[in-house]
């Protein structure tokens, strides 16, 4: 799982159930606030004002007064009804309330209405005060649950509340994982971004418009990298085109100048000027080639010409190559192939170069003749070469400078093996150790 | 020597002043029938009214490749063909051509080297001397003709490997021949897993052209390389 949206899938599954917990608690705050009648409290309890009412009513003489008549709030009323059913006192008394009550109609009134007007009842010692309060002003409604009701009560509430939170965990992880998977693809598309890959991610979902800049990028860098492509081609096949013009007149200047320096017409003087001629030429024919591989090698990264090229083979030939052509006894070598076999996928003609200027190194930088030793064996599907001299070694500076392309054609011989060795999928290291090693790695096919 | 002087060789170059230094290159070395064509048609009518003993073709051509005009070539002509190429310039096409009489050559080129290889193509193709076909080694003389040993009046057949790579020794001699040049010679491209097979035959070839065939005098070892025939004249 990618660490980055891993983090981000966790933070968001936290935050989810955050939000659903707060959500849950406002809820219940919610509930009960909903349950709070803020009109149908106090001062307008109506037990409070029957309570002020009783103590306010003064029995003397027969006669029933209210000592504080602001107890009773405005709009509302109260009458007295003593045992017989008849009312004894009233205040504010409307005209549709009857003066007598039988005992259906007070177990009537006590709990609902008195001709629509909601009504409360207080029992008192002379009889019961009810007060009422204008019409529509309060809906009663009669409540009643069971004992096993009530003693389940504080389990049910509990249930609801583990419910409410696994359904909030459960949506929560089912968003997250939503979320991972849009967050994944879209880690992955810049992830390939990053590699230069080609990327297109489906434009829909919470992301799309993160999805359409990544897909936009992935097509910007494309574009680039054609435009970059062709422009090196182009150059590639430009320097590859003046390399292969410069050749025909390069050979009419060598053979007239060899036939010049042959003639016996003209003095030895002349003659002398005239093996120049062919000799500087011999080495513009050098720089063209190397100029021409070089360029090959810089800018074409894929191996047009790639066929199975057997390692031991090609050093071999390189070697007899330089022995035939009279290389001096000041030089041995020495060779231990372990696998004949090796064989990798490569352009021949790119190797021998390769293998060639790593032996020939050996060769020109030691004069005074050396010991040149090239062992090859087989590891995990890799062909491994060591080609070691126990000359006089390189500066340093070679070595650092080893896969850099020097700005004249002097010392170009051991970067180009070593582009050729990278171009060929394979790691070549060089060091002074008693002379020059350079050790290669190259990938085995299997045959 | 000097038959081979005057074979008509023809050379096939769009540019002029190529052709113009080779053929002045060709006449001062003797050789005097000389042709030149710019293009592929004109190629077509020369060897149209002239048997032409070898061909010098570039591969460039305003009207056609050299590849082309080589088939055209080989429906009317057997002769030797050099091709005449830019380094990287289909180099397997010209490699997979190498068989028989043709060779190619890299441009820019010393005129020596063409002409060492003019020479030694007409040499292949057109003269059969004895000398060729047989050659001495101390006492003995290896007769290639009838793939045979001489020595004191007594004949040593060859057998058919031994034959091909002595010949191809003898082709390259003094010079280091590659144990793969060998046994490509001997066992086609495929020829890995012959390398000890080589040895028994390089064996065998020494008990029957050396005196004393485990301190050999002409077949020599190159370890690890291969081996090299060495001969007198040199």
């Amino acid at each position: 799982m990618n660490k980055t949206v891993f983090k981000i899938f966790i933070c968001f599954i936290l935050l989810s159930a955050f939000i659903s917990t707060t959500l849950l608690c406002i809820n219940f705050a919610g509930m009960a606030f909903l349950q709070s009648d803020t009109n149908n409290n106090y001062p307008y309890n109506e037990r409070y004002v029957l309570e002020q009412i009783s103590k306010n009513i003064i029995i003397s003489d027969n006669q029933i007064r209210l000592e504080n008549k602001s107890v009773i709030p405005d709009n509302n009323w109260c009458i007295l009804v003593n045992g017989d059913g008849n009312v004894i006192w009233g205040h504010n008394k409307p005209d549709d309330i009857p003066d007598h009550y039988t005992i259906n109609d007070i177990a009537r009134l006590t709990r609902w209405y008195l001709n629509d007007y909601p009504v409360y009842v207080r029992t008192e010692e002379y009889g019961l005060l009810i007060l009422g309060t204008p019409k529509n002003s309060v809906g009663k409604y009669e409540l009643r649950y069971s004992m096993a009701w009530f003693e389940s009560l504080p389990q049910r509430i509990l249930i609801i509340i583990t419910v409410n939170l696994i359904l909030a965990a459960f949506l929560a992880c089912i968003f997250g994982i939503v979320l991972y998977r849009r967050l994944r693809t879209l880690t992955l598309g810049i992830k390939d971004l990053r590699q230069e890959k080609k990327v297109y991610l489906k434009e829909t979902g919470i992301f799309k418009e993160i999805s359409k800049s990544i897909n936009e990028t992935s097509e910007s860098i494309e574009r680039k990298n054609e435009a970059l492509l062709s422009r090196d081609n182009a150059r590639s096949n430009w320097i590859a085109g003046v390399s292969h013009d410069i050749r025909t007149p390069l050979s009419i200047i060598m053979g007239y100048s060899e036939a010049l320096a042959r003639s016996v017409d003209i003095s030895k003087e002349n003659q002398t000027k005239a093996k120049m001629i062919t000799a500087q030429s011999i080495k513009i024919k050098k720089l063209v080639d190397d100029l021409n591989l070089i360029s090959s090698l810089e800018y074409d990264m894929q191996l047009s010409k790639k066929k199975p090229v057997r390692i031991c083979l090609i050093i071999r030939s390189i070697l007899t190559d330089l022995i035939n052509n009279g290389l001096s006894e000041k030089y041995k070598i020495n060779l231990d192939f372990q696998y004949e076999k090796a064989v990798i996928m490569g352009d021949e003609m790119l190797l021998e170069r390769a293998f060639f200027n790593l032996i020939n190194n050996s060769i020109v930088h030691n004069e005074q003749g050396c010991k040149i030793e090239i062992s090859e064996y087989m590891y995990n599907d890799s062909v491994y070469i060591r080609i070691s001299d126990n000359g006089r070694g390189v500066s340093d500076e070679v070595i650092q400078n080893i896969s850099q392309i020097p700005k004249t054609a002097h010392g170009l011989g051991l970067p180009m093996a070593y582009r050729i060795i990278c171009v060929h999928g394979g790691k070549m290291t060089a060091e002074n150790n008693n002379g020059f090693t350079v050790k290669i790695i190259l990938p085995q096919i299997n045959e | 020597m000097n038959e081979l002087k005057n074979k008509k060789i023809l050379i096939v170059d769009d540019e002029k002043g190529l052709l113009d230094m080779i053929k002045d290159i060709l006449l001062s070395d003797g050789f005097y029938n000389i042709y030149t064509a710019q293009n592929c048609s004109e190629t077509m009518d020369i060897i149209k009214q002239q048997p032409i003993a070898l061909f010098v073709l570039d591969v460039n051509l305003p009207d056609g490749d050299g590849f082309s005009l080589f088939d055209d070539i080989r429906k009317i002509s057997k002769a030797p063909v050099i091709f005449l190429t830019a380094r990287g310039e289909a180099d397997d096409k010209i490699k997979g051509l190498g068989l028989g009489a043709d060779d190619y050559i890299v441009k820019p080129f010393l005129t020596e080297e063409l002409l060492l290889r003019i020479t030694a193509l007409l040499r292949r193709t057109y003269v059969k001397t004895d000398k060729e076909s047989s050659f001495m080694l101390s006492d003995r003389t290896v007769d290639l003709e009838n793939a045979q040993v001489i020595y004191d009046d007594n004949k040593i057949q060859l057998t058919a490997k031994e034959f091909i790579l002595l010949k191809k020794l003898w082709e390259n001699k003094n010079k280091i021949v590659t144990n793969d040049a060998l046994c490509m010679a001997a066992w086609g491209d495929d020829y890995y897993g012959y390398e000890n097979t080589l040895m028994v035959h390089i064996r065998r070839i020494r008990e029957k052209i050396e005196k004393n065939p485990s301190n050999p005098m002409h077949l020599i070892t190159a370890k690890g390389l291969g081996y090299k025939l060495v001969t007198e004249d040199e």
